[in-house]
């Protein structure tokens, strides 16, 4: 059955309502100026509209045109997640707790993002890459990070 | 100076000890971060990317360039033993390499691949020092409307060859200008879109936007899908890897074709070593006298495509190093490498840092050389690299991520910024859309912001410029055809073609 790229609807709904409001924020807040002497608001003003005007083309053909063989992408949202998750913990782990705490919560969440391991390899693995970070940065780049700090 | 000179210069800046050793630096860890399926060039780049901060300009270049063609060389390994490209530009290689594996040639193919590339990469320096110089010397003539000109077809190529949709590819250099924007204004000093946030002040960091669009992007698409694979040991003894007289003879004309190719897809802006590889192949292909034994290990199949890919590789430095333009993500990045180290590109770069430029174009060689060397006696290790269990390697490469980022301004901001970049190049990637016209987007949107006002201050506010002045009407002229030329595509019913992936 042919159906509409409803992604694709989307995604250009969305560029422009982004674009739109880049551009009036751009308007909103910064002197706009003349073509002579552009204010700091001109240029992002005109790339709003520019992205509001793609969306709306990339939404319109999306809506005109129907396709025999589209199908909503699988999303691995269990490795989007912990993969992120990981990162993020970093983020807020290394000026509070240290670069150990950090790399462990990194190393330890996102190998999860693989189905197949076990907890112990997971341990392990952290572990290494603890040493790793410290010989490398550490000891060979001498970047001095914290090792371990207690939050408290 | 004499281009002897020049060239002295050159040895002598890429021979120092402390060159020298970066340059190996950079071809080992593109070799390695090449050989392992999920790791692509931009990704490799950008993690090693805080590295060169500690390093003086030069060197930092030096190490940026070998990582980029030493994954060029390490990607034909996956892609000959594993039917796995190591890296996009080499997805076309395993079209003849892995039947060449499998019918017991793959010591064959990894030697023949290596000196293609070899030779491709050295066509590719020749023609950078024999004409960076003339192209830098007749561009010093240009003004701010020619600049914006010349970016503006930069960006409208790469989003148009990109593969997939020109209006997607467009939408993402807009979105990449408008990243680029964020922080403050280079005229009036106004901070733009910071929204009140201090770290944001000084834009977004460069770093993070990489690390996230195509570091932890490319680690969340290949979880659970890249495997260990065993390789038989014995197929890259030194012994297997004797080509037969046949082998040779058919080998030059390929390599020949595919450097000449190469390099002339290398020079223009949005293509890059993908295209080149797959050009390339399709040339050998359609001028073959069997082009039946192609995709059944035919020699010439590899030949091609792997010279050009690394012919491309150094020729896509001409417009990056002469003009200052940038025609790809990648050497986009280089380009923020050097303006980090707070050398402005452009034609003056030539005269007045001619160490840097000539010590970079001979550390090209002692890395091809070093290459050499890398992939033929030492290609047992990398073979044994990709027996290691993705698994292990992933999160091994998030927490590089993690700490490089953070390393380059002690900034957790940056971090995070890293995933939410990571959340946002991978819901792209799954929907279609290229991430690497948005990196073009995010470094050459506010060069273009820049060169746009001037030129608008210059011919008082007067449109006409970009059209008075002939360079500049002739590049916008080839901007207007590629843009029609895609939206024709976009709007009539295309045919189902195979595009390569491209980095």
């Amino acid at each position: 059955m042919a159906r509409r790229n409803l992604a694709d609807i989307i995604a250009g709904t969305i560029f422009v309502v982004l674009g739109v409001a880049v551009a009036h924020y751009a308007a909103e807040n910064y002197p706009i100026g003349t073509l002579r002497r552009m204010g700091p608001g001109m240029f992002p003003m005109w790339l709003g509209i520019l992205i509001a005007s793609l969306g709306g083309l990339l939404a319109l053909t999306a809506w005109l045109r129907s396709e025999d063989e589209w199908h909503m992408p699988e999303l691995p949202w269990r490795t989007v997640t912990l993969v992120v998750a990981g990162v993020v913990a970093f983020s807020l782990l290394v000026k509070s707790a240290g670069l150990i705490p950090a790399v462990l919560a990194v190393a330890g969440i996102s190998s999860f993002a693989d189905k197949t391991v076990g907890i112990v390899n997971v341990t392990l693995l952290s572990t290494i890459l603890c040493a790793i970070a410290f010989a490398i940065f550490n000891l060979a780049l001498g970047m001095g990070f914290k090792l371990l700090e207690w939050p408290f | 100076m004499s281009f002897a000179d020049n060239l002295v210069l050159g040895l002598q800046t890429a021979l120092s000890w402390y060159n020298f050793f970066w340059c190996f630096a950079g071809v080992f860890l593109g070799t390695l971060l090449g050989v392992i399926p999920g790791i692509g060039v931009l990704a490799a780049i950008s993690m090693l990317f805080p590295l060169t901060f500690q390093l003086d300009a030069t060197a930092a270049l030096i190490m940026l360039a070998g990582i980029w063609y030493g994954t060029t060389y390490g990607g034909s390994t996956a892609a000959i033993l594993l039917n796995v490209p190591g890296s996009p530009a080499n997805a076309i290689t395993s079209l003849d390499g892995y039947p060449m594996t499998r019918q017991g040639r793959g010591g064959v193919a990894l030697l023949m691949t290596t000196v293609a590339s070899f030779f491709g990469g050295s066509v590719g320096i020749i023609l950078l020092m024999a004409f960076a110089g003339t192209i830098s010397s007749y561009a010093l003539r240009f003004s701010s409307a020619e600049y914006f000109s010349l970016m503006l077809l930069g960006l409208v190529a790469a989003s148009n060859i990109s593969g997939g949709s020109i209006i997607k590819g467009l939408i993402m250099v807009c979105l990449g200008v408008m990243f680029g924007i964020v922080g403050s204004d280079i005229y009036t000093g106004t901070r733009r879109f910071d929204f009140g946030i201090l770290d944001l002040a000084d834009g977004i960091n460069l770093i993070a936007l990489a690390m996230g669009l195509f570091g932890v992007a490319e680690v969340i698409a290949s979880v659970g899908k890249v495997h260990a694979q065993n390789v038989d040991p014995d197929s890259v003894k030194f012994s297997a890897m004797k080509p037969t007289r046949d082998d040779v003879r058919r080998s030059w004309f390929p390599m020949i074709r595919g450097s000449a190719v190469g390099s002339f897809f290398g020079t223009l802006p949005g293509t890059g070593p993908s295209i080149a590889a797959f050009m390339a192949y399709a040339i050998e292909r359609r001028s073959a006298k069997e082009p039946e034994r192609f995709g059944k290990g035919a020699i010439e199949g590899i030949m091609a495509p792997e010279s050009a890919n690394n012919a491309a590789d150094q020729t896509s430095f001409i417009p990056t190093l002469a003009l200052g333009i940038p025609g790809s993500a990648t050497m986009a990045l280089m380009l923020g490498a050097l303006m980090i180290h707070g050398i402005a590109p452009g034609p003056q770069l030539m005269t007045e840092q001619p160490s840097l430029f000539w010590g970079l174009v001979m550390s090209f060689w002692i890395g091809n050389i070093l290459l050499l060397i890398l992939n033929i006696p030492l290609i047992g290790l990398w073979v044994r690299l990709l027996m290691v269990p993705y698994q292990w390697l992933f999160p091994a490469v998030l927490m590089f991520i993690c700490i490089g980022t953070y390393s380059v301004n002690n900034s957790a901001f940056d971090v995070l910024l890293v995933a939410l970049f990571g959340c946002l190049g991978y819901g792209l990637r799954a929907f279609g859309y290229p991430a690497a016209p948005m990196l073009l987007g995010f470094v050459l949107g506010p060069m273009m912001e820049e060169h746009f006002r001037r030129a608008m201050l210059l011919s008082r506010g007067d449109l006409a410029t970009f059209i008075d002045r002939p360079i500049s009407a002739t590049v916008l002229a080839f901007t207007a055809i590629i843009l029609l030329w895609g939206l024709k595509s976009f709007i009539l019913p295309k045919k189902k073609t195979a595009t390569p992936p491209l980095a």
